[in-house]
């Protein structure tokens, strides 16, 4: 048998450093939200919930006293055909800046660079303002259209670097045989580019669930999605700490299973390399 | 008779594949936006006031104070994720085999959403009740028990602390990947050369990592600027003021005070100072990019 040698256990360590870094606070929210109230609100925490008061009670609470699963049901529902409106636009939009010439490029280029740094927060009084107008708060469709706009500067420069490298002889052979210049996008470019089609989805998808600002700001009842609804566990003069942890739980499940299946996928999104 | 066809070509699309999909995003939020700064110039019982709101804007020491701490906040956070980012990125990448399980940890907290993160803070900051306080005071490193979220200066440490330790991570898996694109040739000619492994990192590393420092940073500050999630779900701005971001400031005075007027006003401060920013900044930078 080979010894093992010191490089090894350093190895090992630095594995084992990283993980536990990387893993300890949903290991903290899990350990919390398995206890009762009154034994999470004690000066010296359980560092694991001891099996003899191990409960589910936090997770009962929530889901009896609030419609859980109807907010998370809402935040998916909005959040994926919001999703599937941003990319459909966003890759039309780097389609036609990476592949098209035309004079004002430049200034498209630079307005889209402006638009995806403008805080999203200047946009929420006037929105709010007009949708009360028209009816519109608290809807569905707002929230779909919403999230679904507001994602198109930011995932068409996403978007830019694909485009950049895609190969001009096939848009020239869709061409050649008479695809439209819509048909290219959606019948030559988008199927091509599967594997950052699935990368962006996924950022989108996660960005818009994970947002608190316009979920907080447009929805109450009706349309309303499960960040904001976290917030509500917190009394005011009561922190029920293992409700709101189970609750922190619940609503990242959707995320994490996704984050679990596609995980090859997220950084080449960011970084606009494909995948080997 | 060719090229007029191709000149056909190239322009009518343009309208269905640029102008239309773009026209989403300007109806549905760069009209209100203008919208707003209208609204801005008025009261509630809608009188014309002038620069009445940004007169009121500029001599409000709490808009003020919640810049400065917006941009420390912004400097810190992507600064840290940064260094930390590139350390944890370089480091991984010399775990060897072990990497692949790491790397498939790493996303874990990026998937957890900042309200989420910042409720668990509430319970880890926590002064009696919090996990952090009774390790530090185990371990000997605090004598007594700090109240993280309740000192105006201990509070602005920790909402930072709290978002680098969630999501620097992700920037390390960034990091490692970019690291992992570079040919490792460069690699053996540094060590044909007798370079050590200081001088590999300083001359092969990090030049060859500049471009996704460079992205890193700035994708990182812009989003930093923005910050609303966790300083609302962690503190709520508070204790008084003191961990107020910008977003923050506005959310208060527009959605929680019910002062529209006002709060368009201080949008629209905001928004001219983040402009400033891309156009001195982060425009060129992006120039520089596109022009490789």
């Amino acid at each position: 048998m080979k010894r093992l040698k010191s490089g090894d256990v350093l190895r090992l360590l630095g594995i084992i450093v990283v993980v536990s870094l990387a893993f300890v606070p949903i290991y903290w929210m899990l350990n919390v939200s398995l206890l009762p109230e009154t034994e999470v609100i004690r000066t010296s925490p359980h560092y694991y919930p001891p099996p003899g008061i191990l409960t589910l009670e936090a997770y009962k609470e929530i889901l009896t006293e609030y419609s859980v699963f109807t907010y998370i049901l809402n935040s998916i529902i909005i959040c994926f055909l919001a999703t599937v409106v941003t990319l459909l636009l966003s890759f039309s939009i780097a389609y036609s800046i990476a592949k098209h010439d035309f004079k004002l490029k430049k200034y498209v280029y630079y307005g889209i660079i402006w638009l995806l740094a403008l805080p999203w927060v200047v946009y929420v009084l006037p929105i709010f303002k007009i949708v009360s107008g028209l009816g519109l708060l608290d809807t569905h469709i707002l929230m779909i259209m919403l999230y679904g706009f507001s994602g198109i500067p930011l995932f068409s420069w996403f978007a830019l670097p694909f485009m950049h490298t895609f190969p001009n002889e096939l848009i020239d052979a869709g061409r050649l045989d008479g695809c439209s210049e819509w048909g290219v996008v959606w019948r030559i470019v988008m199927p091509s580019l599967k594997n950052a089609l699935i990368a962006l989805f996924i950022l989108r998808f996660v960005w818009a669930y994970n947002d608190l600002l316009y979920s907080l700001s447009f929805t109450f009842h009706r349309a309303k999605m499960i960040m904001p609804a976290l917030l509500e566990f917190p009394g005011l003069y009561e922190m029920p700490y293992a409700k709101m942890a189970a609750g922190g739980l619940l609503a990242m499940l959707p995320i994490l299973l996704i984050v679990v299946i596609f995980q090859k996928y997220v950084v080449s999104g960011l970084t606009g390399r494909t995948l080997k | 008779m060719f090229r007029k066809e191709e000149v056909v070509l190239r322009r009518k699309p343009l309208i269905f594949l640029l102008v239309i999909p773009f026209l989403f995003f300007i109806l549905s939020h760069t009209i209100p936006f203008f919208y707003g700064i209208g609204l801005s110039f008025y009261d509630w019982r809608e009188n014309f006031v002038g620069f009445t709101n940004y007169l009121s804007v500029f001599n409000d020491a709490m808009f003020w104070d919640s810049l400065k701490f917006t941009f420390i906040y912004a400097v810190v956070v992507a600064g840290a994720m940064t260094f930390f980012g590139l350390f944890f990125g370089i480091f991984i990448n010399h775990l060897g085999r072990g990497q692949m399980l790491v790397k498939s940890v790493l996303l874990i907290p990026w998937a957890i959403s900042l309200t989420a993160w910042g409720l668990l803070g509430q319970i880890a900051l926590s002064r009696q009740f919090g996990v952090v306080n009774d390790v530090l005071v185990r371990l000997g490193i605090l004598e007594s028990r700090l109240a993280w979220l309740g000192d105006p200066t201990l509070a602005k440490i920790s909402v930072m602390l709290s978002r680098i330790s969630k999501d620097v991570w992700f920037s390390a898996l960034l990091f490692l990947v970019a690291r992992q694109t570079i040919p490792s040739e460069l690699y053996d000619e540094s060590k044909v050369c007798g370079a050590g492994p200081w001088q590999t990192l300083c001359y092969v590393t990090l030049p060859m990592l500049k471009p996704t420092m460079l992205f890193v940073t700035t994708i990182l500050f812009i989003f930093a600027l923005q910050e609303f999630d966790l300083v609302f779900a962690l503190t709520r701005g508070g204790p008084g003021f003191a961990t107020e971001v910008a977003s923050i400031n506005i959310f208060r005075h527009g959605v929680r005070y019910g002062n529209y007027e006002y709060g368009t006003a201080v949008a629209a401060v905001w928004s001219l100072i983040v402009s400033v920013f891309v156009i001195v900044v982060f425009a060129p930078l992006q120039r520089r990019i596109m022009e490789k």
